[in-house]
């Protein structure tokens, strides 16, 4: 059963001659437990998809069917609280609350959920992020790598059906780079959790299960690398 | 035009909004500080033209009575302006550090990035001083016009019971205010923009770089606050954010107290206005009222050591009595004569004579070891004892009261006492925290006085009726009473007023003032140098020129105090649009992360109601003591009803809150027009 499917998707900025084309009629299918890379020249409209497929962006059409329901069907609110159980995503500049630590940031999700932190599982996340020295450390105080080990940390919190990467190790040196990727593909073999990640780096792409090839805001390759 | 200058210009054009807040604030300062040299001006001429070119005899009082209130506004405008405007340029400041850190890479010094900021300071200026100035003008002219609606009817009223006094305040144009107020207000507001730029231009390039990008855009502070889950997440964040932008917040919320404390302080010195002048309108049922009064001075005896008084020209019955009854012919009034002396004779009681009540009263008042004889200074001990006399006495002070034979008469056949006897008036009122209470003084046995005066002669007074609690006429109910009130009928007193109801009220005052002009020549002399004075007046008109003072003293202190607190409000919004400029991204982030807009809107609803509770938690108490202090002070002279102003204390409250609330919505609106992504990216 696919646990993400796109149909027809376009996202059309501007109007008139300014009018640009940023996704052309994408259709594809992720499995559950799949690692999918994405990439793309700069332009291409990778980013574009991932931020559609996250649902912090309306499509001009098409939609996106995530574990059988069209994610643009809802409001704005009902797509939050969607996205806050369902979707963990990463981004390149981390994008951490400043005034919170790294704790707090982690735990972020599942307190905008309401629930009561599972204090089993933050050690555990933690742990694997490799913080537990840091963990009241504030995002100012840490390094780049670590700040976005904090994002793959708050991510993987609310165990969700996916995890959406754009191009997380584009603002890192090689070694932070391969933390990074070890942590999430960690996540995608072990805890079975769909990975969607966008990179320009072909080595990084290589470890995925299938590489999806954008160019001009069409999917001009579909690459399965392994079964 | 320079590149610092080209660079502050397309700031000013970039940041709309703020643009037009900085200008608001700079306007009503320099507004503000226009009209109060403007009313400077216009307050010396009115008291050049009341008192001479050199403010006469008192000029150094008068100088300082216009020049404190003014030098005070005057600061208190400066104050808030310097803390409004710089927090203004310190924001600017703050959302160009990654410019200011480029031009550094560039080889701009520290002194070209204070320019840029001045530059725009210097526009701002060009554009908002004049017309600051021009509005000032516009508020003098305003409300000296309306100050002058008022005085007319204070003349009025003076020249009833004063001579030669004419009140007039008109708007006075000189070109040495204009320059004043130009130079105070450019200065005020080159000055507050200083401040963020010279701090601005010691910030090494690298910090400037380094804050510009990234998640550590700021430094923040670790915060007590945490996330724990134990409450809904909106409430935590907010709490925890309002921790975090404490020090950005600061000057908004120090600027939103400073405005409540002067809108509290303000409502409160305005019902304690208006509580002394309810009590110190007389209102015995008399409309009009006449008075002599005897110029006094005191003196030490010499032979007794003691306190004496010495009057100027003393007011006998028989004059007195012929007085009443001339002044009785017009319309056949019915006039209550009476008269006072308050310093001639005092009395010795034993502690049994006296009634427990004075007794607290005189330990409230005064202290215990004043009241008893035994424990005065030696050397009156000394003397007393050469008297002969017993320490453990009271030594009270004697109140003589003389009145018109016809009401005298009817107080003999009320009290029971034979034509010619003294009446006890067994009343006396003190001040017992603020509130009037009244108290039996003497024990109702007692029949006879024995009266001292400074010399040490003795006269005693055989008591033949007694006046007291409801029995005491209200003509006796006046403010300045002693423990001992005798009615004694044919005294020479101090001073003499006769109150009567007449029909023609401004025919009988015209003829009364005849009646005491013929009998107390006055001539041209002021009161030092006639001895005494005489006036004729309507009882109400005390209070009537209480409150058109009080009226024309408010109308220029609420509207000074409400321009301060709408730049209090412009800092308040200014800043916090800023700061929600400033975190767009953060919103951006968690949204991103699944908050649904309803929980953050909650979430910054809850930070505004924290930040406007915070201001009203250190402004509303300092208010409040502030207004306890002055009503503590007051009510040490006067015993007038006090309340705290609760109805502006609740519009404080509900204005704090709104404007923040008010202002949220406004910032909010133009992040919700956003693009989630492209703030995400910034």
């Amino acid at each position: 059963m696919a646990a993400l499917e796109v149909k027809e998707l376009t996202k059309i900025y501007g109007s008139g001659e300014s009018q640009v084309v940023a996704l052309d009629h994408v259709s594809f299918q992720v499995k559950k437990g799949e690692f999918v890379a994405i990439v793309g020249a700069s332009g291409s409209g990778k980013s574009t998809l991932m931020n559609l497929v996250g649902g912090i962006d309306r499509p001009t059409s098409g939609s996106v069917i995530i574990e059988e329901k069209d994610i643009f069907s809802m409001n704005e609110s009902e797509l939050a609280i969607f996205r806050r159980r369902n979707i963990g995503i990463v981004y390149q500049f981390y994008n951490l609350i400043p005034n919170l630590n790294v704790e707090e940031n982690i735990m972020l999700p599942c307190l905008l959920d309401h629930r009561k932190p599972d204090h089993e599982k933050l050690e555990r996340i933690v742990e694997m992020t490799g913080l537990s020295h840091r963990r009241k450390h504030l995002p100012g105080e840490l390094s780049g790598g670590q700040q976005q080990r904090v994002s793959v940390g708050r991510a993987l919190i609310n165990d969700p059906a996916f995890i959406l990467a754009d191009e997380p190790t584009g603002n890192l040196d090689s070694k932070a780079g391969r933390e990074i990727i070890d942590l999430l593909t960690a996540a995608n073999r072990k805890a079975k959790q769909t990975l969607i990640l966008i990179t320009h780096d072909e080595n990084i792409a290589l470890q995925a299960d299938r590489i999806l090839t954008i160019s001009d805001g069409r999917i001009l390759r579909d690459e399965v690398m392994r079964v | 035009m320079s590149v610092l200058g080209r660079l502050a210009l397309s700031q000013i054009r970039q940041k709309k909004v703020r643009t037009a807040i900085t200008v608001s604030a700079m306007i009503v300062s320099s507004a503000l500080l226009t009209a109060v040299v403007n009313i400077v001006v216009s307050g010396n001429a009115m008291l050049v033209e009341f008192l001479g070119e050199d403010y006469g005899v008192y000029g150094g009082a008068y100088t300082l009575l216009l020049l404190i209130p003014a030098v005070i506004l005057g600061m208190l405008i400066i104050a808030m302006s310097v803390i409004v405007i710089s927090n203004v340029f310190r924001m600017s400041a703050n959302e160009r550090i990654s410019e200011f850190g480029t031009l550094k890479c560039v080889g701009a010094t520290g002194e070209q990035i204070c320019k840029t900021i001045l530059y725009e300071c210097l526009f701002l200026c060009i554009l908002a001083v004049p017309a600051g100035v021009a509005l000032g003008y516009l508020f003098s002219f305003l409300g000296i016009g309306a100050a002058n609606g008022y005085m007319d009817e204070l003349n009025v009223l003076v020249r009833s019971m004063m001579k030669h006094v004419t009140f007039s305040l008109s708007f006075v144009f000189s070109p040495l205010a204009l320059f004043v107020s130009v130079a105070i207000s450019a200065g005020t507001v080159i000055f507050s923009a200083l401040l963020p730029a010279r701090k601005a231009m010691k910030v090494s390039a690298l910090e400037c770089i380094r804050n510009s990008g990234g998640s550590g855009e700021a430094v923040y502070g670790r915060t007590k606050a945490k996330l724990c889950g134990k409450r809904r997440i909106e409430y935590e964040l907010a709490r925890k954010n309002m921790a975090s932008y404490h020090k950005k917040m600061k000057s908004a919320v120090t600027a939103f107290s400073f405005s409540i404390i002067l809108f509290v302080t303000m409502s409160g010195l305005k019902e304690i206005a208006d509580g002394v002048s309810d009590y110190i309108s007389m209102d015995y049922g008399y409309t009009v009222m006449a008075d002599y009064t005897s110029n006094f001075k005191f003196g030490i005896n010499e032979e007794t050591g003691r306190r004496e008084c010495h009057y100027a020209q003393t007011i006998s019955h028989e004059l007195a009595e012929k007085i009443t009854g001339e002044l009785a012919a017009y319309e056949e009034n019915e006039v209550f004569g009476m008269g006072q002396d308050y310093f001639t004779y005092v009395t010795f009681l034993e502690e049994t004579e006296i009634t427990e009540d004075l007794k607290e009263v005189l330990v409230y008042e005064n202290g215990e070891d004043r009241t008893m004889a035994e424990e005065q200074s030696e050397e009156k001990i000394e003397k007393k004892r050469q008297a002969g006399r017993e320490e453990d006495r009271y030594e009270l002070e004697v109140e003589i009261i003389t009145i018109d034979e016809k009401h005298y008469r009817e107080l003999c056949a009320r009290t029971g006492a034979a034509y010619g006897e003294a009446i006890l008036v067994n009343d006396y009122k003190y001040n017992d925290h603020g509130t009037e209470k009244h108290i039996l003084s003497l024990t109702e046995y007692t029949s006879s006085l024995k009266l001292e005066k400074a010399d040490g002669s003795v006269r005693d007074v055989e008591i033949g009726g007694m006046l007291s609690g409801e029995e005491v006429p209200k003509e006796f109910m006046y403010p300045n009473v002693r423990p001992v009130r005798l009615i004694l009928p044919f005294e020479e007193v101090r001073g003499y007023n006769w109150m009567t109801s007449p029909q023609d009220e401004e025919g009988y005052m015209a003829y009364a003032k005849d009646i005491l002009k013929k009998y107390f020549p006055q001539g041209d002399l002021d009161y030092g140098e006639a001895g005494f004075v005489c006036r004729v007046f309507g009882t109400q008109d005390y209070s009537k020129i209480m409150n058109i003072a009080v009226v024309i003293a408010f109308f220029f202190l609420y509207g000074f105090v409400l321009l301060l607190g709408l730049i209090g409000i412009l800092n308040v919004m200014s800043t916090e649009m800023f700061q929600i400029r400033m975190r767009a991204r953060e919103f951006a982030v968690l949204q991103s992360i699944g908050m649904t807009p309803d929980e953050l809107d909650r979430m910054l609803y809850l930070e505004s109601v924290f930040c406007a509770g915070k201001a009203l938690v250190t402004g509303l108490p300092a208010g409040m003591i502030l207004v306890f202090l002055m009503k503590y002070c007051v009510q040490k002279l006067l015993p007038f009803p006090f309340h705290m102003p609760w109805v502006t204390i609740t519009v404080v409250i509900l204005v704090s809150f709104a404007s923040m609330w008010g202002t949220m919505q406004v910032s909010m609106y133009s992040l919700r027009n956003q693009n989630l992504i492209e703030t995400i990216r910034m």
